[in-house]
């Protein structure tokens, strides 16, 4: 492509995706880290405009999910950015509970989330918060899509014995298995 | 695991960054810098703040850090001026409710602990959301969840591992007790004279760590978050709290729940390093919403970046009740949490 029309192309490129990756990074790393990831991201974007697939956000998530593990390995722990993690893991949307029962299901929520393994909770953050299907989030992190289903599958398994462990046993657990 | 999945679902309504907070920032300042330097092959700079167009879009505890960053040096006037208007927002408020046996508050939040060892001290967070009943004869319950530690920062974690990896609370604990073993502060014997008020509150602090107008500003904070407080008492809490020295305007800011307010802080030396006590307040209701303590600089006893919160307490309800019964209980039978289904009525 000449300059101007791959500077073009870009531009649409990354006006088009950049809130959906300034996401995806805000959900693994502290605010100021997921900018840096960002600008990262599209500058190997840039250089690798050519090899960049029709369905650019696996092959963008996949590069700033490099770069993130990149960044970590250079000094921070995963302890302090899953707790980040966990600490924003505050329901955003409406439901039936009130907020102080909202808070506690998302501490437990953050506790088991916490409990897991990296990349049991990087399979079930693909799917629930960057609202990917089987196929991408297999691209993003390198594994076909029946590969990845299988993952998934343990994962939430996993994540669902953890919630089990950290739940209260309540007397009306007993009632509705009664009815 | 299909869309339906209720698990997943749950997990996505907790989404933190859910795509509308970050509408628009394709075209927001640190967007353009980035394609410009993308484009101009130019190494991306490592920057240690958010565009405040970007911050403002930000929940929580997420924008948390960013809003502190930009914490005002305005005059503690204003801060006494904001804390005034809370204090006729607050005599102007109703009379609690004060009929139920128990006063059952709920918090949520990151406790600090630290630890003196000889091969240095160290720190770490507990996250925990308490719920508490109370009666006035000592009685009540006490019921927690208490989620994984969290390290500060490798130093913290290497010289706990040094100091024999002692153990932390986690998971629930939920205790009842008799009458005489919890003790009920009766909030509503103290003065609403503010300057009386100030002399007992004064007399209660012990000794100078924190010191005494932290304390009392501390402790201004921790009445207030019982939210059983009459409406003249809540309003002198407001005006001793404006004539303490030190108080500084923070202005809007949002707590760890994500809930909008103003803050004002009062920072204090801390075993060789500065800490900020940050209060936020509702200031359309004036109720206090959390209570927030950050690290101004690198400190020996806790592996932070300056800036770092580094505790909180938020207070997410209060109410007088009758019984110990667990009010999430009841709603459960309606509401499953974590299947996200409705179950029908209790006694169906």
């Amino acid at each position: 492509l000449p300059k101007d029309d791959k500077r073009d192309s870009f531009e649409v490129l990354f006006r088009s995706t950049y809130d959906r990756v300034l996401a995806y990074a805000l959900r693994r790393t502290d605010p100021s880290e997921a900018e840096d990831v960002v600008a990262e991201t599209y500058a190997v974007a840039w250089r690798r405009f050519d090899v960049i697939p029709p369905e650019p956000l696996p092959w963008l998530y996949a590069v700033a999910r490099r770069t993130m593990a990149n960044t970590r390995r250079s000094g921070r722990r995963r302890a302090e950015l899953t707790a980040k993690l966990a600490a924003q893991l505050v329901p955003s949307t409406a439901s039936e509970l009130d907020p102080s029962e909202q808070l506690e299901e998302a501490a437990i929520m953050q506790a088991a989330l916490r409990a897991l393994k990296d990349s049991d909770r990087e399979s079930l953050m693909l799917v629930a918060w960057d609202g990917l299907d089987n196929h991408a989030a297999g691209l993003v992190i390198g594994v076909s899509a029946a590969a990845f289903a299988v993952r998934l599958h343990r994962a939430r398994r996993r994540l669902e014995a953890e919630i089990q462990r950290l739940t209260p046993k309540q007397k009306d657990d007993v009632g509705m298995e009664e009815r | 695991v299909s869309e339906r999945d209720p698990l997943i679902q749950k997990l996505a309504e907790m989404n933190p960054v859910p795509l509308a907070l970050v509408e628009g920032a394709s075209t927001s300042p640190a967007a353009n810098r980035a394609l410009a330097d993308a484009v101009a092959g130019r190494r991306v700079p490592r920057r240690r703040t958010l565009t405040v167009a970007l911050a403002c879009t930000l929940v929580g505890a997420l924008a948390a850090a960013v809003t502190f960053v930009a914490l005002s040096d305005r005059s503690p006037a204003t801060a006494a001026e904001l804390l005034k208007e809370m204090a006729a927002i607050a005599a102007a408020g109703d009379a609690p409710d004060i009929s139920g046996r128990y006063l059952y508050t709920r918090t949520v939040a990151e406790q600090l602990s630290t630890s003196d060892e000889e091969g240095g001290a160290w720190s770490v967070i507990l996250p925990i959301v308490e719920e508490t009943w109370i009666a006035p004869d000592g009685s009540g319950r006490i019921r927690s969840v208490t989620g994984q530690p969290i390290f500060p920062g490798p130093r913290d974690e290497d010289r706990w591992e040094r100091a024999g990896e002692p153990g932390f609370p986690f998971g629930v604990a939920d205790n009842t007790f008799t009458a005489g073993m919890l003790t009920y502060e009766d909030v509503s014997s103290l003065p609403t004279d503010p300057s009386e008020l100030l002399a007992v509150l004064g007399a209660q602090v012990i000794d100078d760590d924190p010191p005494r107008d932290v304390a009392v500003f501390l402790r201004i904070g921790a009445i207030l978050g019982r939210g059983d407080a009459s409406p003249q008492l809540r309003a002198a809490l407001y005006r001793v709290a404006s004539e303490l020295p030190g108080i500084e305007l923070v202005g809007e800011t949002i707590d760890p729940l994500g809930r909008q307010g103003v803050g004002v802080s009062m920072w204090y030396g801390a075993a060789g390093a500065n800490v900020r006590v940050l209060m936020v307040f509702d200031d359309q209701t004036s109720a206090l919403l959390a209570q927030e303590q950050f690290l101004l600089q690198r400190a020996s006893w806790i592996d932070a970046e300056p800036g770092s919160r580094v505790s909180f307490v938020a207070f997410s309800a209060s109410q007088r009740v009758m019984t110990t019964i667990d009010l999430s209980s009841v709603r459960l039978s309606s509401a499953n949490p974590l299947g996200g289904v409705f179950h029908g009525t209790r006694g169906r």
